[in-house]
């Protein structure tokens, strides 16, 4: 209840100060932007790292490889983080970098899911007659 | 008669004794014997007769052959010791019965298995999904989703393959059973008759082209669209 307290205050405070502060200095609204970003995640840190832990303990009763959970954990991350590029590149008018960022975001997810479709590719050659 | 009646009721009363009788034993060896009183009876050396009958009946060797084969289903049951309890009467049934129950029940464990990491998947896709579905971008998330969704897929996909298995194994068991059969009923077509007419004649293609077929398998598909063919016309 206190991280979410917490979280709220932080994003309210920093409407405030861009607010007040886009009327005299704008180029200080995006770095209060950014910090409030980094704050927000920061808080948000451990229970992220909590839900990580859960998956992991899960996939390792089932059985399942704890790569592919890597894996996706991973590519779940590089989307968030290229989230929080986007949006500021676009508060700060620049859509062209966010959308770069975006292409090179997906490049690189799609990139680290090579080693999934290849073992469904293998999958189905085993299934299918010689 | 009134006096012959009596001798009809002293007949029937002798008839309708009971008579105890004793088994005789018969016993080669000289030592077994105990005495009871001052008659000397013969004591059944049980042992030794089980042994003699299992060398006659060759029981032992079916024995030993089955001990071979029974490890590959059964990991912890001994044939000879529900043999050697059978004949003593000590047989525990719940054990044979949970044995039996547990070798039908194999395919059943397997498939949970599988079912239980396709959950866990799903359950992992849906975690991330949840999380995903808040960014604003969405073709990030979708890619993330597509990933996950071909993951569920491989999985699904690997249990299909021991399924296929499982099954492809059970034809050939099938199909070699029936071709076991074939001879003995090309015997009894012959003893009743029958072999002269055309409904031995899809008989005989299938039991050439079996042994065809083991000697020439690239010509696998070619003799079975043949044999088809044939038999069908018929």
């Amino acid at each position: 209840m206190d991280d979410v307290i917490k979280i709220i205050g932080i994003g309210l405070i920093a409407l405030i100060l861009i607010i007040i502060i886009k009327q005299y200095r704008p180029e200080f609204a995006l770095y209060i932007s950014l910090i409030a970003g980094v704050l927000i995640l920061y808080l948000a840190l451990d229970e992220i790292s909590n839900i990580i832990n859960l998956l992991k303990n899960i996939t390792q009763k089932s059985g399942i490889n704890s790569e592919f959970l890597g894996i996706l954990l991973k590519m779940t991350g590089i989307a968030f983080l290229a989230e929080f590029a986007i949006s500021i590149c676009k508060d700060a008018g620049e859509g062209a970098i966010a959308s770069k960022v975006e292409l090179g975001s997906k490049a690189i997810i799609v990139s680290m899911s090579i080693p999934i479709v290849y073992n469904l590719l293998e999958v189905i050659l085993k299934v299918l007659p010689a | 008669m009134k006096k012959g009646w009596y001798i009809y009721v002293i007949i029937i009363f002798i008839i309708l004794i009971p008579k105890v009788t004793y088994a005789e034993n018969k016993l080669n060896s000289q030592n077994n014997s105990i005495n009871i009183g001052n008659t000397t009876e013969d004591v059944i050396d049980t042992e030794a007769i089980f042994e003699e009958q299992e060398s006659n009946f060759g029981i032992k060797d079916f024995l030993n052959e089955t001990n071979k084969y029974v490890p590959d289903y059964f990991k912890d049951l001994n044939i000879s010791k529900i043999f050697s309890d059978a004949t003593s009467g000590k047989i525990n049934n719940k054990d044979i019965l949970k044995k039996i129950l547990s070798l039908l029940g194999v395919e059943i464990t397997n498939t949970l298995k599988i079912l239980i990491n396709i959950l866990v998947i799903v359950l992992i896709h849906s975690l991330l999904k949840a999380i995903t579905d808040s960014l604003e971008s969405t073709n990030v998330s979708k890619i993330v989703y597509y990933v996950q969704y071909i993951l569920i897929v491989t999985v699904i996909m690997a249990s299909f393959s021991d399924i296929l298995k499982n099954i492809t194994n059970t034809i050939e068991d099938l199909v070699g059973f029936s071709a076991v059969l074939i001879p003995l009923l090309i015997t009894l077509m012959i003893f009743t008759r029958q072999y002269s007419n055309n409904n031995s004649f899809r008989t005989n293609i299938t039991f050439f082209n079996r042994i065809y077929r083991k000697f020439n398998k690239k010509s696998y598909n070619a003799s079975c669209f043949y044999n088809s063919s044939i038999g069908n016309s018929f």
